[in-house]
């Protein structure tokens, strides 16, 4: 029995001692600017940390849908209103949360859009415990990285100056029609939200809540992934907490999205033909909303004048 | 607990067949360990038998069926063989002395009939699964016809606890090993969940007994059994899963490339294949000790071999015994055999008459080694490469020798010695270009290019870069070699570095177990950039 218990501590002790051994590699490991050149992972969402303090008035979460279907710039030509998007590829809710965090660290959104269609994807066990390590432990996410330290790594100072072009949204105009005929056809069905999803939402929403931020949920048109039963689902959870939900398959007046021209992959995301739709309904939305003020003759915000300048000027097309 | 009760019941997880996936590692293995160490001691073998199922049900689905039908057929055709051997036994002792002789036949061909029935129930089961496509694939091309070929599913492992099966019913046949009528101690031996994806190939008398009578976990086995798992992590990891990327664009993309760098690639691609296989090996042998098991060695320093026939004695070691066994002594101690060896030596002489039924037997262990390995002729020209190696050495040993002595070259000397394993590594680097081409007329095209287009100029960084690698990679690689190397060499000398570990104090332990721990977090091939790479071994 004493035997045991010595064994027992011994163990809890070498993996104590293991993990706070993590965390000086991870100080060292944890790229120092935001940039792909320093070695950062999605350098396009983690664009907001390079944004100056408290600038932000509107996070944008989700997954692709999101990054493809929402433009912050253009919801700032039409509305003066600031946005980025922090979202990628199949994002699921653990990383959607990790960016909403980053984003409350160095902003304070008076609002939080989280597109719909990531709480239908499903986060298993597995990719949560690892998703846990390279949070806790940046060595495991950035260990790759010892390709490339210099001294700044070993010093240790941490200075994020990579703002994105776009603010998040990944520009794109190809058109691939989609055949999207009845895609909303009514239907008393309601697509299951998997238990740890709305769980991880629920988190999200209160960290929006202890923040003063209000959380939207909505969903940007598409054929391919969205339908009546997954409005159902979302909107039946989204009164059950108590959230606004925005389903923009359901305001063809508000949002036309002409499936011949405005979708790049079938009807699976938009292009910016669509994405310029859905973000100036958003921006007339936003400002409706009463909660921001318009900010384009701010000398404070110039740099997001130029961004819209530089982004026009160098968009191969930009619908009028 | 719950979680893996639901896996179960869903089957086929199939990140669980490495035993380096953090499903393994993090979940399914302490688990097992836990479920064992709470089972009092008199359960605890069925404790590992139920954890083994429920492993194989996890990977395999279904076919937990094909591996359960294989067990009661061992256990069955064990019993059938036993009883033979038992009711010769009593016949013998009650017939007259003059009779015995008869009657003694008279059971060897009921009981190689029994065998017959159980070897062919288990090759055929394998045959069925393995090579119908392969088959039928070469005869619709000969004669011109569209046969339906049918697609089967493979169970994991199938090829590993076959053999098994087939060696525990030998040794039955053979006498060597009682037959045991406990089907559980039979079922244990052919599931035991470390061995069941990968090897080794264990004999009866090597591990049932100990699976059976394993005892408590104690601390010593299971720190060192995890150092054992974290050398063979490394191993995965830090070199096998990092040379993947650029072996599978050189592989998948022969035109574009040049002989030097063909050649590189088949160096890599020998490496990995170690370094993943013996890494596996490392994690089974650690799990053994773990549950108080002792699992035989399936590598001994392969790479110190001077010849290609001490290649094969340290490289997939109880694969090579196992066809040594059951193939290579059965086929030179037949009748046939035994009538062509004495006649060939009497016309050859002491050292050429034994090679020609050495050589037939041989030619049969290499064809069966080849067809093992899979069915494609890729995987027939590996065996018949090291045949030709194999018997061209045995036929030229004596010219060599005389050689030597003329020239005064003494075979023992150092620069002889590592002149002579240079030598084998490359002809085993050539062997394994063929093993991993995709086809036979990729590999001859390689090989061709290796041989035509060899220049060093074509190695180049930003060629290298374009296959997903860079000389930092190749630096760590290098590194983590010569750890493996220095390891190897204590081996080599008797000293097993994890004992000798034991003995330091336990600053100096730690140290170098965080070490390596660290090394592994941080040099590791996973995560953004980097496909987890499935045990190299697992499908054959």
């Amino acid at each position: 029995m004493k035997d045991t218990l010595r064994h027992l501590l011994s163990g809890v002790l070498f993996l104590a001692l293991g993990l706070g051994l993590l965390l000086p590699f991870s100080r060292l490991f944890l790229p120092k600017d935001n940039s792909a050149e320093a070695g950062i992972h999605d350098p396009t969402p983690n664009g907001i940390l390079g944004e100056p303090e408290d600038t932000i008035d509107v996070l944008i979460l989700g997954d692709s849908e999101a990054l493809s279907g929402i433009s912050p710039l253009d919801i700032w030509e039409n509305s003066g209103i600031t946005s980025h998007v922090c979202a990628g590829g199949n994002q699921k809710l653990f990383l959607t949360r990790e960016y909403l965090d980053r984003a409350f660290a160095g902003q304070s959104p008076k609002l939080v859009i989280l597109e719909a269609n990531c709480l239908y994807s499903n986060m298993g066990r597995m990719e949560l415990i690892t998703h846990w390590a390279q949070r806790t432990f940046p060595v495991v996410r950035y260990h790759d990285r010892w390709k490339s330290l210099g001294l700044r790594d070993w010093q240790g100072t941490v200075s994020y100056t990579h703002t994105h072009m776009t603010k998040g949204y990944h520009y794109n105009t190809d058109v691939h029609p989609a055949n999207a005929e009845d895609y909303m056809a009514p239907s008393d069905e309601a697509a299951a939200i998997h238990p740890r999803n709305r769980q991880w939402l629920e988190g999200i929403a209160e960290a929006c809540g202890e923040r003063g931020a209000q959380l939207v949920l909505v969903s940007v048109p598409s054929s391919y992934n969205w339908n009546s039963p997954r409005h159902n689902g979302v909107e039946a959870l989204a009164r059950e907490l108590g959230l606004t939900y925005l389903d923009m398959n359901l305001m063809p007046r508000e949002v036309p999205i002409d499936w011949d021209t405005d979708t790049r992959d079938y009807g699976n995301h938009l292009n910016y033909r669509g994405a310029r739709k859905v973000s100036l309904f958003l921006a007339e939305y936003l400002t409706d909303s009463g909660l921001f003020r318009d900010k384009r003759q701010e000398a404070e915000y110039a740099a997001w004048e130029q961004a819209w300048q530089y982004f026009r000027e160098n968009a191969v097309s930009v619908p009028g | 607990m719950g979680h893996l009760v639901s896996l179960l019941l869903r089957g086929t997880h199939s990140d669980l067949t490495s035993f380096f996936s953090l499903l393994f590692l993090g979940v399914f293995l302490p688990a097992a360990i836990a479920l064992y160490a709470i089972t009092p001691s008199k359960w605890k073998k069925y404790a590992l038998l139920v954890t083994s199922l429920g492993f194989f049900r996890l990977v395999s689905g279904e076919l937990v069926l094909y591996l359960l039908g294989s067990i009661l057929l061992t256990w069955g055709f064990g019993l059938w063989l036993g009883r033979l051997h038992r009711d010769r036994d009593a016949a013998v002792k009650a017939a007259a002395r003059e009779d015995r002789k008869a009657l003694k036949r008279k059971f060897l061909l009921r009981s190689r009939w029994v065998l017959g029935l159980a070897a062919a129930a288990h090759i055929g089961g394998l045959l069925t699964v393995k090579y119908t496509g392969f088959f039928l694939r070469n005869v619709n091309t000969l004669l011109g016809v569209e046969l339906p070929i049918p697609g089967f599913v493979m169970p994991i492992g199938v090829s590993f606890f076959t053999l098994q099966a087939v060696s525990y019913l030998f040794d039955v046949y053979r006498g060597v090993q009682e037959a045991d009528g406990n089907v559980l101690r039979v079922g244990l031996f052919l599931s035991f969940f470390p061995q069941i994806v990968e090897g080794p190939i264990c004999r009866y008398s090597e591990t049932a007994g100990q699976l059976w009578n394993a005892g408590g976990i104690t601390w010593r086995n299971l720190t060192l059994g995890l150092q054992r798992i974290l050398f063979g992590l490394m191993k995965k990891l830090v070199v096998a899963d990092r040379l993947n990327g650029f072996v599978d664009g050189v592989f998948t993309g022969v035109d574009a490339c040049q002989g030097g760098v063909i050649a590189l690639a088949a160096v890599c691609y020998t490496v990995q294949l170690y370094m993943d296989f013996s890494g596996a090996m490392d994690a089974v042998a650690g799990m053994g000790q773990i549950f108080g098991v002792t699992m035989p060695e399936n590598f001994r320093r392969p790479f110190f071999s001077r010849t290609i026939s001490e290649f094969w004695s340290r490289w997939h070691i109880t694969l090579g015994a196992w066809f040594k066994d059951y193939i290579f002594y059965p086929v030179t101690m037949s009748g046939p055999s035994k009538k062509l060896t004495s006649a060939a030596r009497k016309r050859l002489g002491n050292h050429y008459g034994p090679l020609l039924a050495g050589g037939v037997a041989l030619f049969c262990v290499w064809l069966c080694n080849g067809l093992w390995h899979g069915a494609a002729w890729s995987f027939l020209f590996f065996g018949m490469y090291h045949f030709v190696l194999i018997y061209l050495g045995s036929l030229a040993a004596p010219v060599v020798k005389r050689v030597n002595t003329r020239l005064g070259v003494k075979p023992e000397r150092l620069p002889y010695r590592i002149a002579q394993t240079v030598r084998t590594c490359l002809l085993v680097v050539v062997g394994e270009l063929f093993f991993r081409a995709d086809g036979l007329r990729a590999g001859l095209r390689m090989f061709r290019k290796m041989v035509t287009d060899f220049r060093f100029d074509s190695i180049s960084i930003p060629m290298l870069k374009d296959l997903r690698i860079d000389p930092q990679d190749f630096f760590i690689v290098g590194v983590t070699m010569v750890i493996v190397f220095v390891v190897s060499l204590l081996n080599e000398r008797g000293i097993v570095v994890r004992d000798a570990l034991e003995k330091k104090p336990t600053a100096l332990r730690w140290a170098v177990l965080y070490a390596l721990i660290l090394y592994i977090i941080i040099f590791g091939a996973y995560g953004k950039g980097y496909v987890p790479v499935d045990p190299m071994y697992a499908n054959f």
